[in-house]
Parts: structure tokens; sequence; C-alpha cells
């Protein structure tokens, strides 16, 4: 049986020291991992990181992570990934890591991804530059977690996906529809569903709902700390 | 000027992304009858507070209703099969 506690949008800074300790501690024995679904700091200063890296170092299971828009904030997000990577924490953007838990093979692909909209509302690479760029980082951001799926397809028993943007309209259900281009793409769920996954976790609608479902049928959850109401939730793989 | 509550709302929206005390923009702001109410959760007390600090300074005159909720810190200990 693999135990995976997830949690996002954190939004971590000096007032929260403290919070979210006990929590960690309560995961010994409960889980075989922590995935952070983004949006670790408040508004992406090294020092809030620290704050969240001095938390994260007494974690009992090991810890993987992806940045969320107030990660980038400060435009310190190197500095970020640093603070987190030299206190343990396997922090992943467009990249793989694979766990072995009591002999089973978990893989975890993990980027923050991007928005862009959903199917029959979305942006396209056409007109001006922004708006180009817009749309292809997002397609950027489908084709790597794409390409780390399929590499992964016949190397481990569990594919699980790490975003901070949704993959899907369903976990999105609760959040004005006017936001919905900038809280998720269409194009990471098709590239999940072009190669295949276990369950998707993600962040970053607060408002939103905890499951939802691509169309090609893969569990996803967003599990940003408010829809969860909870420092994370665990889900269970036999 | 026409509409200035409308724009108003979202200025208040716009103070509490931006400000660093408080940076959380999914906060729901709404301005009915003079008061401007403020929902969605926060991770903490002092950042929830904070909500107040800004728009007394920023909007002054401003009556705020502060309907967040902070993060309760312990979890549900409830765990999900997924398959």
């Amino acid at each position: 049986m693999i135990r995976l506690a997830a949690a996002g949008d954190l939004h971590f800074g000096a007032d929260s020291r403290g919070r979210l300790r006990p929590a960690l501690a309560s995961l010994r024995g409960q889980a075989d991992a922590l995935l952070l679904a983004g949006d670790l700091t408040q508004t992406g200063e090294p020092e809030q990181a620290a704050a969240l890296a001095g938390e994260l170092g007494t974690c009992p299971v090991p810890v993987i992570a992806v940045l969320g828009n107030h990660d980038y904030h400060a435009e310190r997000e190197g500095e970020v990934r640093a603070v987190l990577a030299a206190a343990g924490v396997t922090v992943l953007e467009g990249g793989s890591t694979v766990m072995d838990v009591d002999g089973c093979r978990v893989g975890v692909v993990g980027a923050k991804g991007f928005g862009g909209g959903f199917v029959g509302s979305s942006g396209s690479e056409f007109g001006e530059p922004e708006m180009k760029a817009f749309v292809r980082s997002a397609k950027r951001a489908a084709d790597r977690v794409e390409r780390r799926l399929l590499e992964l397809e016949d190397a481990v028993d569990l594919r699980i996906v790490v975003l901070h943007y949704a993959p899907v309209r369903d976990t999105l259900r609760g959040e004005p529809p006017e936001l919905f281009p900038f809280l998720g793409s269409y194009h990471l769920g098709e590239a999940i569903d072009r190669a295949g996954a276990d369950l998707v976790v993600h962040g970053h609608a607060h408002r939103g709902t905890e499951k939802g479902v691509t169309p090609g049928g893969v569990e996803v959850r967003n599990v940003a700390q408010p829809v969860l109401g909870a420092p994370y939730q665990i889900y269970r793989f036999s | 000027m026409r509409g200035e509550e409308t724009y108003l709302e979202e200025r208040i929206h716009e103070a509490l992304t931006t400000d660093g005390r408080v940076a959380e923009p999914e906060l729901d702001v709404r301005l009915a009858g003079g008061r401007v109410f403020v929902r969605g959760t926060v991770p903490s007390v002092e950042r929830r507070r904070a909500i107040d600090a800004v728009i007394r300074e920023r909007f002054p005159g401003l009556e705020v209703v502060n309907e967040t909720s902070v993060l309760p810190p312990t979890p549900k200990g409830e765990e999900e099969q997924v398959r």
C-alpha cells in the first residue's frame, strides 16, 4: 500500500512559522511522501522559503514539490528552489523523480504548468506576441509533463503528477468562470491523458473543488489548503 | 465618478494582492452599503489582521467586515482510497 500526502498553496511567510510543524510530525507512519503543489511561499522571497524549509527539514517523509505563481512573484525563484533543495526537498520543474516504497516504484512528475483556459474557451497562439507567449508557456509545460510520464511508463508501478495550475475544469467548480483561463490549461489534461497517470494533484484554485477527473479518466485532486480545509490530504493506493 | 463602487472593489482586491503584508489574490472582496466584505481562507491570524490594516490604511473611512477564516493547523485524519 502506498500513501501520499498532498497539499498546495501554503503561502508560507514569517507569520506562518511553527504552524506546519505539528502537522508534518503526524505524517510519521501515516504517509510515504508529501507532495507540495506550489505557492509554497507568500511572495517568493528566499526568507519565506527559509522559514518553510525550517519546517520541511523536520518532515519525517520525503518531500517533493513544484513552485507556484506566488513563488515567482519576487523574481527570486532560483533562490527559493535552492533554499528548499538545501533542506532536502526535491523541487521539480518539468522533471521527475522515482521513490521506492516497500518494493513499489513510484514515479512523480512535477511542473508548475500555466493558464490558458479549457476546451471551448481557451487562448490560442494567435495575435500579439504576449498572447502567443502566454499560450506557448502552457503548451511547453504540458509537453514536458507528457515526455516525463512516457519515460516512466515501463519503469515504475505508479505515476503521479504534481502541478500548480489545474489540468481540468472539474476541480475549478466554485471559482468564477471568468478566472478559468488564469487557473489552468486543457493542454496539461490532454498531455496527461495521452501519456497516462494514476493521479494528478494541483493547487492554485482556492475556491475550487477537491475531486475531478480528466476526459481520459485520470483522477485529479485540487489540494489547495483552502479547498482541503486542512494542512494536507492523504491518498492511498493498494 | 459613475460606477465608482465597481472600480473601488477591484482596487481593494488589487491592494490585498500586491501589498506584501497580505499578498492573497484569492480573497473575495465585495462592497455593500458602504462596507467592504472580505472572504476566503488565510494561513495565519497575522495575515487575517493584515487585511484590516491594509484596507484601513489605503481606503480610510471604509468599514471592513473581515469574514476570512484561518486554515486549521491539524489534519483531518481521513484518507482517500484512489485505487
